[in-house]
């Protein structure tokens, strides 16, 4: 109604009420990070060596006997060296990745024997000569002597034995990486809503009048209550209407 | 002329019955009844004035008509109480609302005269 009355018109003063509502909505999106990170392994290890050695010798040092003997000798030098030095390794760490090695073994053995042979001219002799010598030589050696003269013999066995088994393994192997990351989104949303109601007054008859709103129940606090001086205000318009009524019609007749 | 002579009588009559009221005192619905009476009176009456306008004049004021078919229009929504009714805005809203249209269309008569 407040429409049909066009402003410039009348002395209409409209009073703007804003009311201000606020609504805040805020949320958050569910976050959720999926990391595979760096692997780097670095393994290494040893293998343990396992051995075993069996020495089986025979060492015929001494022999005397008379020239003009054959004399036969046999030095049977066995040395019997076994051992086996085999590492199994099975390796799986967390990626699959079956390891299956043998270590390398690898042995080196010198023995050396040292035979001291002393020649005693005795009786007959062949050359007259005593000699003593020594006599050297290396093992696996098959000797087989013939002397003419009795001999004492002295074999000292010297073995060296040097083994080195080094095994390393080094492995390093690194994964790919995968990074999915979904990054914390936070997003707050809030806006503000306003409702502006207007409490139209204007004037009648040079008086202020004001129309009275009776707003929803949410906004009780802006309700209006008619008070004695609203309805006073409508006794004097009328008064004044009258009054305005007169003068047309006396300005009429 | 006579009339309207009647109905400005009419008008004096009722704005006679009409009282002022003091804070506390009771809202009755005789003094709703009284304006509404006043103004189905006074919408006649400037109906009657404005035809009588253009009878003496011969011209039209639009504004004047425009005026007074919404005080017409705006007396329709314009209801009588009786004890026990609520006391609405729209009771109140509507007296200011048909008065004012009424001033305007007189004093548009007026300054045309």
């Amino acid at each position: 109604m407040l429409s049909c009355i066009p402003a410039k018109l009348i002395d209409l003063s409209a009073q703007p009420t804003s009311y201000v509502v606020e609504v805040g909505d805020a949320f958050k999106a569910s976050d959720f990070a999926y990391r595979e990170f760096v692997k780097s392994v670095s393994d290494v290890f040893k293998a343990i060596d396992a051995y075993s050695r069996t020495l089986i010798a025979f060492r015929n040092i001494y022999d005397s006997f008379k020239a003009s003997d054959w004399v036969s000798r046999g030095v049977t030098d066995n040395v019997y060296d076994s051992f086996k030095a085999g590492d199994y390794i099975h390796k799986n760490p967390s990626k699959a990745l079956a390891d299956t090695l043998k270590p390398i073994d690898w042995t080196s053995k010198a023995v050396m024997k040292m035979f001291e042979i002393q020649f005693s001219a005795t009786g007959w002799k062949s050359n007259d000569v005593v000699r003593n010598f020594w006599d050297e030589f290396k093992t696996p050696d098959r000797v087989t002597k013939h002397p003419m003269k009795p001999f004492r013999e002295t074999v000292k066995l010297t073995d060296a034995y040097n083994k080195d088994v080094v095994k390393q393994v080094y492995d390093r192997f690194k994964t790919p990486d995968l990074v999915t990351k979904h990054p914390i989104k936070s997003i707050s949303d809030s806006f503000k809503t306003e409702e502006i109601v207007l409490k139209a007054s204007y004037t009648l008859t040079g008086r202020g009048v004001r129309r009275v709103y009776f707003l929803p129940k949410e906004y009780e606090v802006h309700w209006d209550i008619i008070e004695d001086t609203d309805h006073n205000t409508n006794v004097d318009c009328c008064k004044s209407i009258l009054e305005l009524f007169r003068r047309v019609r006396d300005k009429l007749v | 002329m006579s009339s309207i002579d009647d109905k400005i009588a009419t008008l004096e009559s009722i704005l006679s019955r009409m009282t002022y009221v003091v804070d506390g005192d009771y809202v009755l619905a005789d003094h709703t009844n009284t304006f509404i009476d006043f103004l189905t009176v006074a919408v006649d009456l400037l109906d009657e004035i404005y035809e009588l306008f253009k009878a003496k004049t011969g011209r039209t004021l639009p504004d004047a008509e425009l005026w007074i078919d919404l005080a017409k229009s705006r007396l329709q929504f314009a209801v009588k109480v009786k004890f026990g009714d609520v006391v609405a805005t729209r009771d109140h809203n509507i007296v200011i609302d048909t008065l004012k249209p009424i001033e305007l269309a007189l004093v548009a008569i007026e300054q045309s005269l």
